[in-house]
C-alpha cells in the first residue's frame, strides 16, 4: 500500500459504519483509496473523506434495520446509551432550575475567579508578547553602579555606537514616551504618544494597518513631522474613515500628515499610546548623554541575549573616543550594558501577589465545590427513593453512579462556561479600573485560558459531584426504599455531611476575610501614610557629572546651585532643589556611623548609622519637610569652621535624648578618639521622613548643605545628584522643560529617569494595593457563597421537618420556639466552622505577615470583625428559613409529605 | 426466507454488478460498475446495506476469498446471486417493462 486512508476519516467510519459489514467496507475503501492513488486519480483524499460523509445515512439506516437481534454493544449503541443518559440528566436538571441555577452560579463565580487570575498570569506571565518570532525581541540598558544608577535607558551616542559596531542584531530601534496635544477639530485632547526612529516598528516586526510606517527621511530634521495614530484614535476621531491617510491632524500646535494607521489591538509601549511621531534628533544630539531613550533589538536567529550583551559591553570601551568622553568615567561610573528578553521589562515584581491570589481563589473554588456538593447532596436525599426503586428494577451501581456523574458534568460544563464568562467580566473589570500591572492591555482569554478552564472545572467536577454520586449508587436498597415511605424526620448521621460541608465554607470563609480584611487595613494605612514630604507636583531627574569635566568639588558644588537657580527659571517650577539621592530609593542612601560630642559609647557595640545625604537650601522647602526648631541653612553654612548641618528629628530624638541637640556637634565615621576632617553643628531639626520604605520606620538622615561658600570645606560631594523641581500641577507634563533647563546648563550631561515622587510612592506601594483589591473582591465571593450554603442547607432541613414541626406546633409549641430550634441549629454549624476558620486565618496570616503594614497578623479585633460579619450573615441566611418554619400552617405541616 | 417486497433501485444496480461481474463481485468492483456504466454515485456503504438487506433476504448469497496479503492478511467478501435474487430482478425488469410499454415520452416542444 502506498498510503494510508486519512486516519481521522478512518476513525470516524469506523464509529459511523454498521458493525456487521464494517471491516469489509473498510478494507474495501482502503483498496479503492490504493487503486485510484495508483491510477493517478486527483484528490483521492477528499473522495475518502466524502466516501466518509456519505456512509452516514446508509449506515444509521442498516442499523434500524439490524437493531433488534444483532450486535446490541458496538461503539454506537454505548453511544447511544450515552447520549440517552445524558438526556435525561439534562431534563432532571431543567426540571429543579432552582438547584441548577444555584449550582452553576456558584461554579460559575468560584471558577470564574480562578480563571479571571489565571488569565492574568497567564496574559502577563506565560505569553509571548504579540510580535513575530518574539523571543528575538530584547530590551536595551544601560547600568552605572559606580554612580549609584542600577537602571537607565540608552541614549542617543550608546545606540548609534552600538548599532554601528554590533554584529548579532538584525536590527533595533528607539522609542522616547511623549505627551502631546491634540487641537483642531473638536475639543483639545492631552495624547499618550510616542515618538520612535524609523527602525523602531519594523524591529517588533509589525507595520501600519493603513498607509506607510517611517522611512529614513521621517527621521531627518529638516523633513516635515508626520504621524502615525492609533487604530482606537482612528476610530474615534476618525470614524474609522479609510481615507485619512493624507490628512492633517494639528499636534503640539502642528499640523502634521497622517502616513498611517496602526493595527488594531497594537499596543506599544501600552494601550494608551494614539499617536507615533517620529524621533527627529539632530547631529549634536548624539551624544553620550541622554539616557532616556528606550532601545529595543531584534537579535539575529540563534543569538542569546547574554552573547550580545558580551558584544555590547566588549563596545563600552570605544565608546569614550567616539564621543570624547574620558575613559576614566566610563570606568568611574562602571557603564555596563544589560540585554534582556523584551517581556522582562514588562514585568515587575508581581510573582508574590500573584502567588497568593492563586491560592486565595483556589480557596474559593473549594468553598463553591463545598457548596455545590452541599447542594448536591441535598438533592440526592430527595432522590432517595426514585433510585431505589431503579435499582430493585435492575439498574446496576454503576449505571446509577453514570447517571449522577453525567449530572455533576453537566453542571460542572456549564459552570466552566460561566466561569469564563465571570473570567471575562472579571479581567475587564481589572483592566478598566487602571491599575498600572505590567502587560495588562494584552491581557486576553485565549486558548489556554479556556484549556484551563476545562481542567479547572473537570477537577472541581471530580470534587463536587463524584463523592454525593458513589455515596448515593451505594445507598441500602432496603434503608432509602423504608426511610422515604416513613416520611420522618432525617436521622442526624445524614445531617451530618452537610453540616461539615458547610461549616467547611465557613471555615475557609473566615479565613479569607481575615486575610483580606489584614490587606485591606495595611494598604488602607499604607495608601493615608503621611511620608512626611509632599508627593504632589514634584518632579525629579537623576544626573550625573562627568568627572572630566566636573573634576573638582567645587565643580560640582557649583553645579548643584547653578542647575537649581536654572529650573527655578521654568515658568512653571514654583521651587527646585537638588540633593544626592532621592526618597524610597533604597539602597542608593549613604549610610555611615554618626559620631556626635560628648556621648559615651559603649565599646562593644556598632556606632549607629543615619544617611548621610547632600541638598541644596531649598530642598526641605520644595519637598515640604518642615523645619521643626532651629533654622535652615544659610550661605555661610559651608564656610570653613562654621559647618552646619540640619538633622532629622529621629537623630535628635536618639543621639540627644535629653533634648538638647541644637548647637551639638556631629561628624561622620570617625571615632570620637582620633581628629574628624570637619565637624559639622546642628542649626536645625527637620521633620522625620519615610525615606527608604513607606512601610518602614522614619529614616535618620543628617543634612549637608551643597553651598558654593566654603566648598573647597566639603570632603565629598557625589557627582550623582538629582534635580527636583516643584510645579504648578502636571509635573510630568514640564518633562521637557526640565530636559532642557539642564541640557542648557551642559549640554553633555547623561539625565535618567525623569519621574514624579507621585509615580516613585505609587510604584512603592502598587504591589500591595492589587492584591488588596483581588483579596477582598475574593473575600466577598467566599462570603457570599458561605451564607448561600448555610442557607440551602437550613432552609433544606427546615423543608424535611415541616411535619415534624407541624407537629410540635398542633403540641403547643410557638412560634418563637420554632425559630429558635432553627436558628440554633444554623448558628452551631457556624460557630464550628467559624472555630475552625479561626485557626485556618491564623495560618493564612503568617504567609501575608510581609505584606502587612502596620497590622498585626493576629491582630484580634479584625478576627473577631469578620467572625462577627460572618456570624452576621450566617444569622441571616438561617433566618429566613426560621421565619418561613415559624409562620408555617401547624396543619399544612402535619399534611407534609 | 424470501422477500415480497419490490428490490429498490440501489438492489437493482447491485444484483445487475452482480450478474456482469460473476466470479470477481465484491465491494470494490461492485461499486466501480455502478458508478462506471450505471452513472450513479452510489457510497459503499449504501451498496453493503443493500447487499446485507439483499443476503438477510436471500436473493444472493456471500463466500470469503482467501486471505490476501494486499489486504494485510484479510479476506474478500464476495457475492453471488441466488435463484431468488434472479427472479426478482426478472420481476422488477417485468414491471418496470410494463409500466414502459406504449409510453412515448413528449418531446421538448410539447413538453414546453
Amino acid at each position: 500500500m502506498n498510503a494510508r486512508p486519512p486516519r481521522l476519516a478512518s476513525w470516524l467510519l469506523r464509529r459511523i459504519l454498521d458493525p456487521s459489514q464494517r471491516e469489509y467496507i473498510l478494507d474495501d475503501l482502503a483498496e479503492d483509496y490504493d487503486r485510484r492513488r495508483a491510477a493517478g486519480l486527483p484528490r483521492t483524499y477528499f473522495w475518502y473523506w466524502a466516501e466518509t460523509v456519505r456512509s452516514i445515512k446508509p449506515s444509521l439506516n442498516a442499523r434500524a434495520d439490524n437493531k433488534q437481534h444483532r450486535y446490541p454493544h458496538d461503539g454506537i449503541e454505548s453511544m447511544d446509551i450515552f447520549f440517552t443518559d445524558l438526556k435525561q440528566s439534562a431534563r432532571r436538571l431543567l426540571k429543579t432550575p432552582g438547584f441548577t441555577v444555584a449550582a452553576v452560579i456558584t461554579l460559575a463565580l468560584g471558577l470564574g475567579a480562578n480563571v479571571a487570575i489565571f488569565t492574568l498570569v497567564n496574559g502577563i506571565v506565560l505569553r509571548p508578547l504579540p510580535y513575530p518570532e518574539p523571543e528575538r525581541l530584547v530590551s536595551i540598558r544601560h547600568t552605572a553602579p559606580g554612580l549609584g544608577l542600577d537602571l537607565m535607558e540608552v541614549s542617543m551616542g550608546t545606540y548609534v555606537h552600538f548599532m554601528a559596531n554590533a554584529n548579532l542584531v538584525e536590527s533595533a530601534g528607539l522609542l522616547v514616551n511623549a505627551g502631546v496635544n491634540l487641537t483642531g477639530d473638536g475639543a483639545p485632547e492631552r495624547l499618550e504618544g510616542a515618538s520612535v526612529n524609523h527602525t523602531f516598528l519594523p524591529t517588533l516586526g509589525i507595520g501600519p494597518a493603513l498607509g506607510r510606517t517611517f522611512t529614513a527621511e521621517d527621521d531627518r530634521v529638516d523633513t516635515p513631522s508626520n504621524v502615525i495614530i492609533s487604530h482606537a484614535l482612528w476610530q474615534q476621531r476618525f470614524g474609522g474613515d479609510p481615507d485619512v491617510v493624507g490628512n492633517l491632524i494639528t499636534l503640539q500646535g502642528k499640523a502634521r500628515e497622517i502616513i498611517g494607521v496602526m493595527p488594531e489591538g497594537f499596543a506599544y509601549p501600552s494601550r494608551g499610546v494614539s499617536v507615533y511621531l517620529p524621533m527627529k534628533v539632530p547631529e549634536s544630539d548624539i551624544r553620550f548623554g541622554g539616557f532616556f531613550r528606550k532601545g529595543i533589538a531584534r537579535l539575529k536567529p540563534g543569538v542569546t541575549p547574554e552573547q550580545f550583551a558580551a558584544e555590547l559591553t566588549a563596545l563600552i570601551p570605544s565608546l569614550g573616543p567616539a564621543y570624547d568622553v574620558p575613559a576614566t568615567m566610563l570606568e568611574e561610573a562602571r557603564v555596563g550594558v544589560l540585554v534582556d528578553p523584551l517581556k522582562e521589562r514588562f514585568l515587575g515584581n508581581i510573582e508574590q501577589p500573584l502567588t497568593i491570589l492563586f491560592g486565595t481563589v483556589g480557596f474559593v473554588l473549594l468553598i463553591a465545590c463545598a457548596n455545590v456538593a452541599n447542594l448536591f447532596l441535598v438533592r440526592a436525599e430527595g432522590r432517595n427513593k426514585e433510585v431505589a426503586v431503579r435499582r430493585a428494577l435492575g439498574s446496576s451501581r454503576a449505571r446509577l453512579s453514570t447517571l449522577f456523574v453525567l449530572e455533576a458534568v453537566l453542571l460542572g460544563g456549564l459552570g466552566g462556561l460561566g466561569g469564563l464568562t465571570v473570567a471575562w467580566i472579571g479581567v475587564r473589570a481589572v483592566q478598566l479600573s487602571g491599575v498600572s500591572l505590567p502587560r495588562i492591555d494584552q491581557v486576553s482569554i485565549d486558548g489556554r485560558v479556556v484549556l484551563f478552564a476545562a481542567v479547572a472545572s473537570m477537577l472541581s467536577t471530580l470534587l463536587f459531584g463524584a463523592i454525593p454520586a458513589l455515596r448515593l449508587a451505594r445507598r441500602d436498597l432496603d434503608r432509602a426504599l423504608n426511610d422515604e415511605s416513613r416520611g420522618t424526620t432525617l436521622s442526624r448521621g445524614r445531617h451530618r455531611a452537610r453540616n461539615l460541608l458547610v461549616g467547611a465554607q465557613i471555615a475557609l470563609a473566615l479565613m479569607l476575610l481575615v486575610g483580606s480584611a489584614l490587606m485591606a487595613q495595611s494598604s488602607w494605612r499604607l495608601a493615608n501614610v503621611d511620608p512626611g514630604y509632599r508627593t504632589e507636583d514634584l518632579l525629579t531627574a537623576q544626573v550625573l557629572l562627568p568627572g572630566a569635566d566636573y573634576p573638582t568639588e567645587e565643580d560640582v558644588v557649583a553645579f548643584y546651585n547653578q542647575v537649581v537657580e536654572r529650573v527655578e527659571t521654568i515658568r512653571a517650577v514654583v521651587s527646585a532643589a537638588a540633593s544626592s539621592e532621592l526618597p524610597l530609593h533604597p539602597g542608593q542612601g549613604r549610610w555611615d556611623a554618626l559620631y556626635v560630642e560628648g556621648a559615651a559609647l559603649d565599646p562593644d557595640t556598632l556606632p549607629p548609622v543615619v544617611i548621610f545625604r547632600y541638598v541644596t537650601a531649598g530642598y526641605f522647602d520644595t519637598l515640604g519637610i518642615p523645619l521643626v526648631r532651629g533654622r535652615g541653612f544659610v550661605p555661610t553654612d559651608a564656610a570653613e569652621g562654621n559647618a552646619a548641618a540640619l538633622i532629622s528629628e529621629s537623630i535628635a530624638r536618639d543621639f540627644w535624648p535629653d533634648g538638647h541637640a541644637l548647637g551639638g556637634r556631629a561628624w561622620q565615621d570617625v571615632p570620637p578618639d582620633e581628629e574628624p576632617m570637619q565637624h559639622y553643628t546642628v542649626a536645625g531639626i527637620v521633620g522625620d521622613t519615610l525615606d527608604q520604605d513607606l512601610a518602614g520606620e522614619p529614616t535618620s538622615i543628617l543634612y549637608y548643605p551643597v553651598l558654593e561658600q566654603g566648598a573647597g570645606n566639603l570632603h565629598w560631594v557625589p557627582s550623582q545628584l538629582t534635580v527636583i523641581a516643584r510645579t504648578d500641577g502636571d509635573a510630568l507634563a514640564h518633562a521637557d522643560a526640565l530636559r532642557r533647563a539642564i541640557w542648557s546648563l551642559d549640554p553633555n550631561l547623561p539625565i535618567a529617569n525623569i519621574r514624579t515622587i507621585a509615580a516613585i510612592v505609587n510604584e512603592s506601594t502598587l504591589n500591595a494595593r492589587f492584591t488588596m483589591t483581588l483579596l477582598v473582591l475574593a473575600a466577598g465571593i467566599a462570603l457570599f457563597l458561605g451564607g448561600i450554603g448555610l442557607y440551602g442547607t437550613i432552609s433544606y432541613i427546615v423543608s424535611q421537618r415541616t411535619r415534624e414541626i407541624g407537629v410540635r406546633m398542633a403540641l403547643g409549641a410557638a412560634r418563637n420556639d420554632v425559630a429558635n430550634m432553627v436558628l440554633r441549629q444554623g448558628s452551631r454549624v457556624a460557630v464550628m466552622g467559624l472555630g475552625v476558620g479561626m485557626v485556618a486565618a491564623l495560618a493564612l496570616a503568617r504567609v501575608l505577615d510581609s505584606l502587612l503594614y502596620e497590622v498585626s497578623s493576629t491582630d484580634p479585633v479584625t478576627y473577631v470583625a469578620m467572625a462577627a460579619l460572618l456570624l452576621l450573615v450566617a444569622m441571616l441566611a438561617t433566618y429566613i428559613p426560621a421565619r418561613r418554619a415559624a409562620r408555617l400552617d401547624p396543619l399544612a405541616g402535619l399534611r407534609a409529605e | 426466507m424470501t422477500r415480497s417486497t419490490a428490490l429498490n433501485d440501489v438492489e437493482q444496480f447491485v444484483l445487475l454488478a452482480l450478474l456482469r461481474l460473476g466470479e470477481d463481485a465484491y465491494g470494490v468492483p461492485i461499486r466501480a460498475e455502478i458508478e462506471g456504466r450505471g452513472r450513479r454515485a452510489v457510497s459503499m456503504a449504501a451498496v453493503y446495506a443493500a447487499l446485507d438487506r439483499m443476503q438477510r433476504g436471500g436473493l444472493i448469497e456471500a463466500q470469503l476469498s482467501e486471505p490476501l496479503p494486499e489486504r494485510g492478511g484479510r479476506a474478500r467478501k464476495h457475492f453471488r446471486l441466488r435463484p431468488a435474487g434472479t427472479r426478482a430482478l426478472e420481476d422488477a425488469r417485468g414491471a418496470m417493462d410494463r409500466m414502459w410499454d406504449g409510453v412515448d415520452l413528449p418531446t421538448d416542444a410539447e413538453a414546453r
